[in-house]
Order: C-alpha cells, then sequence, then structure tokens
C-alpha cells in the first residue's frame, strides 16, 4: 500500500509537471501569469457551469411535474460519462503510455497490478476536476427539486463514481489500441487521431447540445419519454448511470448500492484487460520507430537544394507546426476548422435544408445599396482578420515550442531579425488560408458588390499582420521554455490565453464600435485602416527591432 | 606558422542572482593545427563557457575571439566560421536526417555542390545513409549524435567546437571521428572539444584545459601536466587536481 501511495504521487507530480511547464526562463512561473490563469479561470469556468445550471434548471422541473426527474437526470449523467470517456481518452496515453516513466518502473520490484492501479488513480483525479465543473451546476439546478432523505450522500457517492466507468472504457480501449496496432505506439499518431476524433466529436456535441437546448422543454420531454434509441444505448453503455439517477431522485439507497456494484464490477473487469493488455502495449514502446526506406540518389538530390535561409527556416517551421500533433490541433485545425464550420453550417441552412426563404430573407435585410450595410460588412472584415489571427496561437507559441532547443536559434549564423520574421511568416501561412476560408463563403452567400468584397478583404490583413506579431512579441517577452511535454507549450501557456482572449475581445470592439459610429463604406475603409494599419506598423516594428534584441538577450 | 584561431581573454559568468561565478575569468587560446581538450568534472563550467563561445550565453567579462572575429561585436561571421555540436544531440526530432542536413546547410548557405559531397561523404563514414530518410524522432542516441555532428561540418568550418561528440557513438563512428580530428587540424584548422573520456584526450589532444569550479586549473601540454605530477596518466592527475582543488 505504501509503495502504491508512493507511486501515485510520483506519477501525479511528474504528470503535472511534464503537461504544465515553466512559463519563464528563470524556472518560476511569475506573478503574472498567474494572476492571468486566475482571471480566466474566475470568468471562463463560472460561465460554463452558470450555462449548464441555466439548461438543466428547466429541464428538470419539467420531468420532476410529471414524475419522472429520474429520466433527466439519467440524461445528464450520460451526457457527463460521454464528455468524461472522449476527454479521458486523450489523457490516457499521455499517463499510461507516452509518460515514459515505466520502461524505469518495469525492472523494479513492484507488482503490475500497483503500477496500473497507481495510474488509474492520477488519471482519474484529473476526471474529478472534470466532473466538477460539468456535474456541480447539474447538482445545484436538482438540489431544490428533491426532498427525499440522503441526497448528500447519494450527490457525494454518484460524483465519486460517475468517472469511474467512463474511465475504464477510455484506458481499456486505448490499451487495446495500442497493443493491436503498432500505428498507435507512435504518440503522434495516437495524438493525432485521437485528437481529431475528440475535435470532430466535440464540435457535433456542441451543436446537438444547442440545438437540443434551444427546442423548449416541451419538445425535450417528448422525445426523451419516447425513449429513443440513443438513449436506450448511452443507458447500456453507463449501466451504472440509470440506477444513481433513480437514486438522486429520490428512489433510495438500493440503487445507489446497484451503482456502487455496477462500478466495482467495471473495476474488476479493467483490472484484469489492463493486466493482459497493458504490458503487452507498453514493453518495447520506445522502440516503435519509423520504417523508412534507404533514399535513391536522386531523393537526396532533390531534398537537398539550396534555398535563402529566410525559405528553409519558414520551410522548418511549417514542417514543425504540421508534424506536432498538439502544435497541428490547437493551431492550425482550430483555425482552419473554424471557417469551415461556419461555411459549413451556413451551407447547411441555405442549401441543403432548403431554407432558401431565410437566405432571401437574410439577403434583403442585407441590402448592399444601403451605405451601412455595406460599412458594416467592411467592419465585421477588419474584426474577422483580428479574431482569425488570434485563434491561430502560432506566433503566440513560436519561441515557447523551441523548448529547451532555443539555444539552437542563438548559435546560426542567421540574423535573429530573419528567424523571427520566418516565425511570423509561419503564422499568416495558416492565417490567411483561415481568413479566405471564410471570405469565400460569405461572398458567395451574401454577393456583396466586388469593390466592397475587395475592401474587406483589404481591412482583414492589418489586423491579421498586428495580432501576428503581438503574438510574437508577447512570447519573446514570456516564452515556456521548460517543458517535457509540448502540450505545456502551447495548451497550458498564458501567452496562448492572452492572444486568443485578446484578439476576440479586440475583434468585438471594432465590430460593436464600428457598426454604430461608421455608417458609410468609405468612411469605414479609411477610417479601419488608418487605425489599424498604424498599430499593426508599430508592432511589426517593434517585433523586428526589440524582439531581435530580446532574443539575443534570452537565455 | 601556427594563428590564434580560438581565443578567451578573462571570461566570466554568473548566472541569475548567484555569487559563485559559473565561469571565473577564464583565458584560453587555439591555434591552427592544434586539438583542444577541454575536461573538468560535471558542473565544472564546460558547458557554460562552450555556450559564450558559441553566442548562444553572453559573458558578464571578458572577450571571445574565433577565427578573429568578435563573438560579441560581429556574430554572424564569427558564427560562420565554427561548427558546433552540443552536449544533447536530442533536437528537431520530428524533421527527417536529410532535412535536418539541408536546413543546416542553408543556415550557413553551403552551395548546392558542396552539400550533396558533404552528405553523401560524411553519411558515408558514419553510416547513415540508410537512415537519411527517416525521421531524427526515430534514431537511437548514438545515431543522432552522429546527424548532429554532419550538421555541424557541412559547411566545412575551421574551427570545431564540440561539446562530448564521443559519447554514444558506435567504436567505428568514434574512430572516424577522431580521424576526422586529427585530419582537420593537420590541415590548419582547429578543434576545442570537451570529455570525460580522459584516455581519448590524452591520445588525441595536443593541448589540455583542465577547468573545475569555474577556473582554469591548468592549462598546456599534456607532457608539461605529466611533468609536474611526476607522470602519472592524465586519469590520476584528474582525480588528484580536481580532488585537492
Amino acid at each position: 500500500m505504501r509503495k502504491f501511495g508512493r507511486l501515485t504521487w510520483l506519477f501525479l507530480k511528474t504528470t503535472v509537471g511534464s503537461i504544465w511547464g515553466k512559463q519563464t526562463d528563470s524556472g518560476k512561473d511569475s506573478t503574472w501569469l498567474v494572476v492571468v490563469l486566475v482571471a480566466s479561470l474566475l470568468i471562463f469556468f463560472p460561465s460554463m457551469m452558470f450555462m449548464i445550471f441555466r439548461m438543466f434548471g428547466p429541464l428538470f422541473q419539467m420531468f420532476d411535474a410529471s414524475g419522472h426527474l429520474n429520466v433527466a437526470v439519467g440524461l445528464a449523467l450520460n451526457m457527463s460519462s460521454l464528455v468524461i470517456f472522449v476527454l479521458s481518452m486523450m489523457a490516457a496515453p499521455a499517463i499510461f503510455y507516452f509518460a515514459r516513466d515505466v520502461e524505469y518502473l518495469l525492472p523494479l520490484p513492484i507488482k503490475p497490478e500497483i503500477i496500473i492501479g497507481a495510474k488509474f488513480v492520477v488519471a482519474l483525479l484529473f476526471e474529478y476536476v472534470i466532473a466538477l465543473i460539468i456535474i456541480v451546476p447539474m447538482f445545484a439546478a436538482l438540489w431544490p427539486m428533491v426532498s427525499a432523505g440522503g441526497l448528500a450522500v447519494n450527490t457525494i457517492i454518484t460524483f465519486l463514481t460517475l468517472p469511474i466507468l467512463p474511465l475504464v472504457y477510455s484506458t481499456v480501449l486505448c490499451m487495446f489500441m495500442v497493443a493491436a496496432f503498432k500505428v498507435f505506439r507512435n504518440p503522434d499518431k495516437y495524438s493525432l487521431f485521437i485528437g481529431i476524433v475528440a475535435m470532430i466529436f466535440g464540435i457535433g456535441f456542441s451543436m446537438v447540445y444547442t440545438q437540443f437546448f434551444m427546442v423548449d422543454a416541451e419538445a425535450i420531454y417528448d422525445m426523451l419519454m419516447g425513449a429513443p434509441a440513443v438513449f436506450d444505448t448511452m443507458n447500456f453503455v453507463f449501466a451504472n448511470n440509470s440506477a444513481a439517477a433513480r437514486a438522486l431522485a429520490g428512489g433510495g439507497f438500493t440503487f445507489q448500492s446497484i451503482n456502487i456494484g455496477v462500478t466495482a464490477l467495471a473495476l474488476l473487469v479493467f483490472f484484469v484487460l489492463a493486466r493482459v493488455l497493458y504490458f503487452r502495449g507498453v514493453v518495447g514502446l520506445s522502440e516503435s520507430g519509423s520504417s523508412a526506406k534507404k533514399m535513391t540518389r536522386d531523393e537526396i538530390l532533390k531534398q537537398t537544394q539550396g534555398r535563402s535561409a529566410f525559405r528553409s527556416y519558414l520551410a522548418k517551421e511549417m514542417k514543425l507546426l504540421m508534424r506536432s500533433p498538439t502544435a497541428f490541433l490547437n493551431c492550425v485545425l482550430s483555425a482552419v476548422l473554424v471557417p469551415v464550420i461556419l461555411a459549413g453550417s451556413m451551407a447547411y441552412t441555405f442549401v441543403i435544408a432548403g431554407d432558401g426563404d431565410m437566405l432571401g430573407e437574410l439577403l434583403a435585410f442585407i441590402d448592399f445599396n444601403e451605405p451601412r450595410a455595406s460599412a458594416v460588412f467592411m467592419v465585421i472584415m477588419c474584426a474577422l482578420g483580428i479574431f482569425v489571427a488570434g485563434m491561430t496561437s502560432i506566433t503566440a507559441t513560436s519561441i515557447s515550442r523551441e523548448g529547451r532547443n532555443f539555444f539552437v536559434m542563438k548559435y546560426l549564423p542567421v540574423h535573429y531579425r530573419v528567424q523571427l520574421a520566418a516565425k511570423a511568416a509561419s503564422g499568416f501561412a495558416v492565417i490567411i488560408p483561415a481568413i479566405i476560408l471564410i471570405l469565400v463563403p460569405l461572398q458567395i452567400f451574401l454577393r456583396a458588390p466586388l469593390f466592397i468584397f475587395l475592401g474587406g478583404a483589404v481591412l482583414t490583413l492589418p489586423g491579421a499582420v498586428f495580432l501576428n506579431y503581438l503574438g510574437l512579441l508577447i512570447d519573446l517577452a514570456k516564452p515556456k521554455l521548460d517543458w517535457d511535454n509540448e502540450q505545456a507549450a502551447i495548451k497550458n501557456n498564458a501567452n496562448v490565453l492572452i492572444i486568443t482572449f485578446g484578439g476576440m475581445g479586440l475583434a468585438a470592439i471594432i465590430g460593436v464600435v464600428g457598426v454604430f459610429l461608421l455608417r458609410t463604406p468609405l468612411l469605414a475603409f479609411v477610417v479601419l485602416f488608418v487605425i489599424t494599419v498604424a498599430p499593426a506598423a508599430a508592432v511589426y516594428r517593434a517585433a523586428m527591432l526589440k524582439g531581435a534584441e530580446r532574443l539575443k538577450g534570452l537565455h | 606558422m601556427n594563428i590564434n584561431m580560438l581565443s578567451l581573454i578573462n571570461v566570466s559568468k554568473t548566472y541569475g542572482g548567484n555569487k559563485i561565478k559559473a565561469v571565473d575569468s577564464i583565458a584560453l587560446e587555439v591555434q591552427s593545427r592544434q586539438i583542444l581538450g577541454f575536461i573538468g568534472p560535471n558542473g565544472a563550467g564546460k558547458t557554460t563557457t562552450m555556450k559564450m563561445i558559441t553566442g548562444v550565453l553572453s559573458p558578464d567579462e571578458g572577450r571571445i575571439s574565433i577565427n578573429g572575429h568578435d563573438i560579441s561585436a560581429a556574430p554572424l561571421p564569427a558564427k560562420q566560421s565554427f561548427g558546433y555540436v552540443p552536449d544533447s544531440p536530442d533536437m528537431f526530432l520530428r524533421l527527417k536526417g536529410i532535412e535536418y542536413l539541408s536546413f543546416m546547410a542553408d543556415m550557413y548557405q553551403v552551395d548546392a555542390g558542396t552539400r550533396n559531397e558533404k552528405i553523401a561523404q560524411m553519411a558515408e563514414t558514419f553510416e547513415m545513409t540508410g537512415a537519411l530518410g527517416a525521421r531524427i524522432q526515430s534514431y537511437s542516441h548514438g545515431m543522432r549524435q552522429k546527424i548532429i555532428i554532419m550538421g555541424a561540418l557541412m559547411h566545412n568550418p575551421a574551427v570545431w567546437i564540440l561539446d562530448e561528440p564521443l559519447t554514444g557513438l558506435d567504436p567505428r563512428s568514434s574512430f572516424q571521428l577522431k580521424e576526422m580530428m586529427r585530419q582537420h587540424a593537420q590541415a590548419g584548422n582547429c578543434v576545442f572539444f570537451s570529455t570525460h573520456m580522459l584516455e581519448v584526450a590524452e591520445k588525441l589532444c595536443d593541448k589540455i584545459a583542465l577547468i573545475n569550479k569555474g577556473k582554469i586549473i591548468f592549462f598546456g601540454e599534456l607532457e608539461e601536466l605529466k611533468a609536474r605530477h611526476n607522470q602519472l596518466s592524465l586519469e590520476d592527475i584528474f582525480m588528484e587536481v580536481t580532488a585537492n582543488a
């Protein structure tokens, strides 16, 4: 038991350390970082929790009134389980496989169950944090409706048991994938696969979730009471949730005992399967390598054609961005996917769903003969450039992503300005196509006059330049260089938060102020161009001059 | 006539708020046709010194000149004239070997003909021809070390600065690299390398610099060092001087 405790603590420390990293070069997180993170958490999580509370409150009331509260609670628990399952599919390999601590533990006299158990507990603790955000507001919406005794105990037991079954599913599935398919032994390929699946799931889930709660509560009531197959399936997969739901809705401790029993059985099955699958996948994990064939002389010649330092540096940046799953998913795909989804939803609404009337109404509302409509279009375009640049986070992580190999930048015989310019160009290489991906469908649907469209397209650029170079400056000021896991440089980097939320805020301010104040397209174009070009030029100059100086002093 | 290719004049470095100097007023020079072995215990200041020579760190005091170029005043010509192998080869892991070499050749402006010839020749020497198409991530530690050495020497630099270059190399590659170091020095260039392999330093180096706690405790020819210590082996001398320092 002592070994189990020590090992759990060790895994917890190393996992948090490797995912979190350090923001500054001195090795200590600075006060400003803590302030930014705490502020973001205080804004983001409570608002999300409040949203969940607002969504489930009326639903619980409706079902409570008809005496079927347990059905709604079951739905809430199943949805939580599903979210935990998907998130733990992403977290499980980092804890179980790619932490690379197992190869040091295997030769030690520690029972396999202890290693597996300790890792499971670490994964579970992470899931409890997520469960806290999702489930607590649901419980808060539920509590006023339940008068039966033992609610507090039932709530605590449900909270403690709920993440276990989805975590068992995700870890067993992850172990099976790694043990059965060699391709998933490569952390990059696994992360990329799961990351894309999770992103698609996340978008789909949020669309379904939003649509689900946009219809009135009565429609949901009818739908659930009709017991559609998808809910039956979820009740079957997350078998403990319907018992837990009945217990929470006042059904008594018998149901809670069933929940505990099913959860315990799941844990037992987990340990049996994990013993078979885990060590089959984990042994020799580090040996899984590339199967590249020997290059011919022609292939070598093709790869070694000379390029300028700038072009070569840019090519290197792009290759590393595209080949790192964390960077690709968070810096490239996220930026490109937003416009694709917007275009897709527009296409769905106007074309596939055949709601031509709606398009007609919209077009009638946006009459480009009216100067105001053209001005609004230009304001939106300008805000869009800033928003998309904020979504990429490429330059905001460009120094951080170098990590401990940052020193290479300093011994290459290439001026720092050239290296920084190449990093900025890698940002533009994603921002510009992302903007085009929004502009083209927008123009197809809204059919703005060509000069208005071109004017709007021009206005996207200074905002994008401003935020792209601002990201570079911010990352130069406080790069996160001390990390083992690249996630720390991208996902847990305060610079990303600053540039993403800063971009959103700035885009919103320009959008709102511009829409109210700028009433003709010419006025909108001139004012927006002037007010965005000046800061863009200033930030560009600062990045190239001060940035190079900062780089020189950074170590 | 030998010329001065690398010189450090009273170079010091202190990290952060520490009062203890990581490198304390060191002075060294390496002339053409010389191989200088830089030896010392862990944490003695070897890597810090090398990072200052290569421009990765700025010295608090003193001057560093490489092939006649001051690394602070004229960083680009100074950087162009050396090839540096850092102590860890775990870099650019997601690039293929050939992509890394091509990148380095672009950074050092090596023309297409020279780079192809160099790649073919070094890949043959280090038995890396079959691995060039694979990502560095999939290489063993020794293969990573070899590809980093190849990248550093791609532009045929006059000054080689190698931080423990033999670590992880197989015996054949280790032998080849030592031969290359000898030939490079004989051709009128210089090699400055750190190592913990004292028998290698003993056989290979024209001069030895012994560093401990940030200070140079001996700089000169090996015979001179041995003469001062009753002809003991370098290992015995190392044990003695680092214990007493």
